[in-house]
């Protein structure tokens, strides 16, 4: 009887595990990266987001963003109610929602994207603000959702350089370049490979320094192993480099690397100051990799906390020749 | 009506207790559900809300600016309605529909400090807004762990712990939250900012941090506690075991239990959902024969836990249990929140309802409520079980609801009916109708049911810290 019993029975289960894999175990369309995940989603990614933690507001946390997305595309007009995303907006980009999603979701992709349709008038203004000369590639003006200037900016930008020779110095804006079609490199990309140079360990000897790593180089230009590997050169100069405390060892936003901190400047400057507070008992400054998170910090921390960029002292040829 | 409700607010908004509220449309619906299944089968079915459930929120930075708040509320005779991080199941925030004051809800998140660390007694003072896995990384850096790993980690919140008196997977060992508290910081309704305790033990008089305990914002604000904390463990022993049947694994736990062993982790899952949902590749390599599959972890001091495990193993023998070495319980290990997304899963396709239902009894009944539950009629699906949390003296089953709504009914409609009967069943053959997932709108019906003559006794209590029923009304059965 229980041998015929398993003859049925080993057949049928792996026919209901087959169908059940066909039609329940995957979302509607077969598509994970639409916003549906995210509108049925316990919200597991609400600890990662920095907006999110800084805000405390659950109107932004990533699955509450993304699924106003879902709600607008299913019940046209209902999610918006008559008003603006305002949500849509209160992003960094930083991609830590992404990286502890099950289903890897591109949230700053979409977001970003839908910025283009979703109109912010904060936005707007905070667009019309920038100069070419704020916004050098156009990146900001990207994020803000004004594609004129950014893509404006962008074409200006590369014909300052000889084909396939243009160096962009910001992660933020060399992700973008290279997502529209620009064949450019990492300005400092050569001095991350090397170990720091005597000038350098000098520079920097003395004092411990909190790293505070781009979120743009590290996951979106998926150069994490890169900037890990400089971090572990320079300490094996005996440039005292310490790495964030209460949040682990992924890169945590600061709020000043993209365009945020011109719509949110607030919550921005929060996010620099939680930041900093976990950690300043531990250290004597920061040293971050994009040179716009080290303005951020400095505007938000004042002149008694040593802060550097690592690429504008790549820039400036800081201990490049030792 | 909500436009009453509101034009009765806006002349308080003003007020400096209340700097920073907010009544913007997007943030009132974001608040206006938390993660109860049903508020999402009721978005999939209509749509999204027109009209929000609360009228203002407000992000308090200090227990202070708690207190202000509260002795405010007196004064613009509002309804107020704590808020941690909204991953509750059971709708414990949301307004019951009757609420006529206006809706103000009071979110902790922005308290989110480690205010100290007691290395010498192991404690931590943390604030109430504190989401969990932050907690639990700050600890880590510290060489320390809470060993509360609520399977919502990732999206829940000290304070919510405290309100609902939550458990953690690793609970058998650590103990649940009631069990990790010293003391809490805690807001009475009149504003009033007190502190519970300041020993691990006391006979001065009733112990007021248990009656405050899983209260669910009823009685006041908890804005933090002092909870015991752990060194991390310097090693973690991984076992996986197959019984043959749901009941002989269920007497090899009890057996465990009761000679004096404290698995950090031990779970069983029935035969159905060892099937459905344990990995069967996993299950194979182990050479699994069928049945119930189980898996314990034992973690600490080196010593103690080859001991412990080896101990396990040995009763394991001794009562024809399969030993399945490691591979189950480190799969597990690395997936262990992954569960936790398979809800949207399910929910995206329409008509299919998801939900879970937590409960506990003593070792006595277990077996009873198991099949008193599995055998509730659910349709074209299914109702899953594992156990998860043990004690001397029973355990707890987590039933996990997954079916079609059928054809005609509406989605939310079935939902209700099968839930009723899945609380009837359990009620029936004699179990407590939630181990740690609380009381909520959900089961707010049912409290009454279960407590009795408790519940005036609890509406005593209630009314002598919060004469004014202001603080989430109607809810813990009242």
């Amino acid at each position: 009887m229980g041998s015929i019993q398993k003859i049925v029975s080993t057949p049928l289960k792996w026919a209901s595990k087959h169908v059940l894999k066909r039609t329940l175990l995957r979302f509607p369309g077969g598509d994970s990266h639409d916003p549906i995940a995210c509108t049925y989603c316990p919200e597991l990614c609400r600890f990662a987001c920095p907006t999110a933690v800084v805000s405390a507001n659950d109107a932004v946390t990533p699955c509450n963003k993304m699924s106003l997305l879902h709600k607008e595309k299913r019940w046209p007009g209902r999610a918006a109610d008559g008003g603006e995303l305002w949500p849509l907006y209160d992003c960094t980009g930083c991609g830590r929602c992404t990286e502890f999603c099950v289903y890897e979701m591109p949230v700053m992709e979409q977001l970003f994207e839908a910025r283009k349709v979703f109109a912010w008038e904060p936005a707007k203004k905070a667009a019309l603000a920038l100069t070419d000369q704020m916004d050098e590639v156009g990146d900001l003006a990207d994020e803000l959702g004004d594609t004129v200037n950014a893509e404006r900016r962008l074409k200006k930008y590369s014909l300052k350089f000889a084909p396939g020779r243009c160096e962009i110095s910001e992660p933020r804006s060399l992700y973008y370049a290279r997502k529209h079609g620009v064949e450019a490199t990492f300005s400092s990309e050569k001095f991350m490979k090397e170990s720091p140079s005597a000038a350098l360990q000098k520079h920097f000897s003395g004092k411990r320094w909190l790293v505070h790593e781009s979120n743009w180089y590290n996951r979106h230009l998926d150069q994490a192993s890169e900037m890990r590997s400089w971090i572990e050169k320079a300490k094996s100069v005996g440039i005292q480099l310490v790495t964030p405390f209460a949040n682990g060892s992924e890169c945590i936003d600061c709020g000043g690397e993209g365009a945020y901190s011109r719509l949110f400047p607030e919550q921005a400057r929060q996010i620099a100051v939680d930041f900093w507070e976990r950690d300043q008992h531990r250290v004597d400054g920061i040293l971050c990799l994009s040179n716009r998170c080290a303005e951020h910090f400095r505007k938000h921390l004042g002149n008694d906390v040593p802060i550097f960029s690592l690429t504008r002292l790549f820039q400036e040829q800081v201990g490049v020749r030792g | 009506m909500p436009s009453d409700r509101r034009s009765r607010l806006a002349p308080h908004l003003k007020d400096s207790a209340v700097q920073g509220i907010s009544t913007d449309i997007l943030t009132l619906k974001a608040y206006s559900q938390d993660l109860w299944p049903r508020k999402l089968l009721e978005l999939r079915e209509h749509g999204p809300i027109a009209e929000p459930n609360v009228d203002a929120v407000i992000w308090p930075e200090s227990p202070e600016q708690v207190s202000e708040i509260l002795k405010w509320a007196k004064k613009a005779d509002v309804a107020i309605y704590p808020y941690g991080a909204g991953s509750g199941v059971c709708g414990a925030t949301l307004p019951a529909p009757g609420e006529e004051r206006p809706r103000v809800l009071v979110d902790l998140k922005k308290m989110k400090k480690v205010r100290a660390i007691d290395r010498k007694s192991l404690t931590v003072w943390a604030e109430a807004g504190l989401i969990g896995e932050n907690l639990e990384r700050h600890l880590n850096q510290e060489g320390l762990t809470l060993g509360h790993f609520p399977s919502s980690i990732y999206c829940s919140s000290v304070g919510g712990y405290l309100a609902t008196r939550s458990a953690g997977q690793l609970s058998t060992k650590y103990g649940k939250i009631e069990d990790m508290v010293l003391s809490v910081e805690f807001v009475l309704p009149d504003g009033t900012i007190t502190e519970t305790g300041r020993a691990p033990r006391s006979a001065m008089g009733p112990d007021w941090t248990q009656l405050l305990l899983g209260s669910e914002g009823t009685l006041g604000f908890f804005t933090a506690a002092c909870l015991q904390v752990h060194q991390y463990p310097e090693t973690r022993e991984m076992l996986g075991f197959g019984a043959k049947d749901v009941v002989l694994a269920m007497d090899f736990s009890r057996k465990l239990m009761q000679d004096g062993l404290r698995p950090a982790v031990l779970r069983i899952y029935d035969p159905l959902e060892t099937s459905v949902a344990v990995n069967s590749e996993v299950l194979k390599k182990c050479g699994f024969a069928g049945g119930a599959a189980m898996i314990a972890i034992f973690e600490g001091r080196k010593g103690l836990v080859h001991a412990e495990a080896e101990e396990a193993r040995k009763i394991a023998r001794e009562m024809g249990i399969q030993d399945l070495g490691s591979p189950l319980a480190e799969h597990w290990w690395e997936h262990r929140y992954d569960v936790s997304y398979r809800q949207q899963l399910i929910l995206s396709h329409e008509r299919m309802i998801l939900d879970t239902f937590e409960l506990a009894a003593t070792w006595e009944n277990l077996e009873e409520v198991y099949r008193a539950v599995k055998s509730v009629e659910v349709g074209f699906g299914m109702i899953l079980a594992h156990f998860s949390h043990f004690y001397h003296t029973g355990a707890n089953i987590y039933f996990t609801l997954v079916t079609h709504a059928g054809v005609k009914a509406s989605a939310v409609e079935r939902y209700d009916q099968i839930w009723d009967k899945m609380l009837a069943a359990a009620n029936g053959a004699g179990a407590t109708l939630s181990h740690h997932h609380g009381s909520g709108t959900l089961k707010n019906e049912w409290i009454r049911r279960e407590k009795g003559p408790w519940i005036h006794i609890f509406e005593r209590i209630k009314l002598g810290f919060d004469p004014e029923n202001r603080l989430n009304p109607a809810k813990m059965g009242l």
